[in-house]
């Protein structure tokens, strides 16, 4: 694979998922491209339906279809394509070398079965080893997640266990197997906000242990400024900025970006009327053509409503797709 | 140690006493929730009460259910015979607890063979869906297409009569149904989280659809079966009794109504005692998988 660059964890290049449904194609994803370097923490910032967990379910090749089906594009993992991988190969990679972790964790785990029982099935699941040893090292992973009293969660059903406390479950199952990379969904979403913060340190601190790379998926922006090394930001199925966090939060390019931060409410700024992009979220039933962000872009320029801006350099590790700054290049 | 010896020993410690205590914990709920409702109470009570009879038969009945006693026949209901005797003079009452033998024998059977067959179909076509869903589906339509009884009677007329005639074609009959509830039931557990969560951390479809799938659909279609026992039950009396399944010297149930049915009109107590028995019967296990849907609802637990 000379063209992926070793350094890199992950990338992926102009990947295209569409889903095929009765009102016609949704394009959902139309070409993202993302690089996740070893160890780091990226975030990936857009409104609801922009297409993040989309983003994540393709890498894992988790698209059912009907009626979704990833079209074109490619994903190397480690410099290999794992598109190209048969569906037995990719179930060695889903869980022990790439592992997700969702929204909702109330849902998330099988009522049947107890916790330790299904992190105890995950670890089985990837590496040849007996009963005995599979239980001590959920144990281990239950203690690793911070709660105490491992031996009895290991027994608890995850109706018998809160929120956080399922959410952390879930970080232990994700994590069994010390996976390279880990994709969580908006981990936090559906916690209340201490729990939220706990959450997040709780990853931090098992990122710098394992030394995995945690692909963050949020509309939090906060949470994004908090606890990440890079962002991407994402608008109607593409990556329309990516950069440092400082530079991104600082300078941000793309005149999307700056609409988004200027959303945020300031807490020093006494503001009557909360900010807002104007217009709405393209369908992605036949979106708009050209850049699918120039309808409510204050810059459109004519370029804008027929092609589709490339990606431009704007400063060191910090890319826009914009043709603002094209001449930069 | 050999290989063989290794695997045993694993497998015995997968029953240590902490891989236990959950599963104990989980049966000692499950009974404090049956003795909540006197219902399920009863339902238990009535099958429990027809697996003893059926095993204690022998000591229960006063007489050998084939016993002649040209004599004494067509006697009404005394204190030597309970329910009667019929027209070879035989103890009805002996016969009617002989008969339960037979009874949960087809009920369990013809209820067991459609379930899993049923199951491991509609679980499949549920979960795997497309082209395989849609001839499975289709396949059971055609079952659905034809009245139940009438496809029964033609497949026990075509293999001959007879009690184990009768439970195949039963069986045959019985099986799109468990099909159809197992699918519903897949398709909504195939799009909840935690089977997404489970594939995204790489297990095989095989093993989603058997461990992860199977016990969240489970519940409806034990609750279904439990009731089917009983209509199984019921629906061999009928066959017994338009002459298909059991042959009359045979003590079944449907196959004494049919027999009853000729002196109905002087002896009322020949075809009303076993009728009652399939009452009972079917109503206790009506009663019983109602119950079970309350206990099995993981909704309803706690």
């Amino acid at each position: 694979m000379a063209k992926s660059p070793q350094r890199k964890l992950l990338v992926v290049r102009n990947l295209k998922t569409y889903f095929y449904t009765y009102e016609g194609v949704v394009e959902a994803l139309d070409g993202v491209n993302i690089a996740i370097q070893k160890g780091e923490m990226i975030g990936l910032v857009g409104e609801t339906g922009c297409g993040k967990s989309v983003t994540a379910i393709s890498i894992l090749r988790l698209v059912s279809w009907p009626p979704g089906k990833i079209v074109n594009g490619q994903v190397y993992f480690k410099g290999q394509d794992i598109l190209k991988l048969s569906e037995d190969d990719m179930q060695k990679i889903r869980g022990n070398e790439i592992a997700m972790i969702f929204q909702e964790p109330t849902s998330s785990l099988n009522p049947v079965y107890t916790v330790g029982h299904q992190i105890k099935e995950t670890i089985k699941l990837h590496n040849e080893i007996n009963n005995r040893e599979a239980r001590e090292r959920t144990i281990e992973m239950i203690e690793m997640v911070g709660m105490s009293d491992p031996g009895k969660v290991f027994d608890r059903y995850p109706y018998e266990l809160s929120g956080g406390m399922q959410q952390r479950v879930m970080i232990a199952m994700a994590l069994s197997c010390n996976p390279d990379l880990l994709i969580s969904d908006e981990p936090t979403t559906a916690l209340d906000v201490t729990i939220q913060a706990q959450i997040l340190e709780l990853m931090l601190e098992l990122k710098e242990r394992i030394g995995m790379a945690i692909l963050l998926i949020t509309h939090d922006m906060g949470v994004i400024a908090d606890v990440c090394d890079r962002v991407a930001v994402m608008y109607a199925g593409v990556i329309v900025e990516e950069g440092e966090i400082h530079s991104i939060f600082q300078e941000p390019r793309h005149p999307y970006t700056q609409g988004l931060l200027r959303t945020i409410p300031k807490i020093d700024e006494s503001q009557d009327v909360l900010q807002e992009i104007k217009g709405e979220v393209p369908k992605l039933i036949n979106p708009p053509a050209g850049c699918r962000f120039h309808p409510r872009c204050s810059y459109v320029m004519e370029i804008c409503r027929k092609e589709r801006p490339g990606e431009y350099t704007v400063g060191s590790s910090h890319s826009a797709a914009c043709f603002l700054y094209r001449q930069k290049k | 140690m050999s290989k063989q010896k290794k695997y045993l020993h694993y497998r015995f410690s997968e029953w240590s006493k902490e891989n236990v205590e959950p599963i104990l914990r989980e049966i000692r709920y499950s009974l404090h929730m049956m003795r909540q409702s006197p219902l399920t109470m009863i339902g238990i009570g009535i099958f429990l009460g027809l697996i003893l009879v059926a095993i204690f038969a022998p000591c229960i009945a006063p007489y050998k259910p084939d016993e002649m006693n040209p004599p004494g026949l067509l006697q009404p209901p005394s204190w030597q015979h309970f329910f009667g005797t019929d027209e070879g003079g035989r103890d009805i009452f002996s016969r009617v607890v002989y008969g339960s033998r037979i009874s949960l024998k087809v009920g369990f059977t013809i209820t067991i063979i459609a379930m899993t067959v049923g199951t491991v179909i509609g679980i499949t076509s549920g979960y795997v869906g497309g082209i395989v869903d849609k001839i499975l589906m289709r396949v059971t339509d055609i079952f659905f297409a034809f009245p139940y009884l009438v496809l029964a009677m033609a497949i026990t007329a075509a293999l001959g009569p007879g009690i184990t005639n009768t439970m195949i074609a039963l069986s045959i009959v019985w099986w799109p149904l468990y099909a159809r509830i197992a699918r519903a039931q897949a398709l909504s557990v195939r799009e909840t989280p935690y089977i997404e969560a489970i594939r995204s951390l790489g297990a095989g479809k095989l093993r989603i659809i058997f461990i992860h799938a199977l016990p969240n659909c489970i519940a409806p279609i034990l609750v279904q079966a439990s009731l089917d026992v009983g209509s199984a039950i019921m629906w061999c009396a009928a066959l017994s009794f338009i002459g298909l399944g059991a042959q009359p010297p045979t003590p079944e149930w449907g196959a004494m109504i049919t027999m009853g049915s000729h002196y109905l009109r002087e002896s009322w107590w020949y075809a009303t005692f076993p009728g009652i028995m399939i009452l009972i019967v079917v109503l206790g296990f009506n009663l019983l998988g109602d119950g079970l849907r309350d206990i099995l609802d993981p909704r309803l637990r706690r």
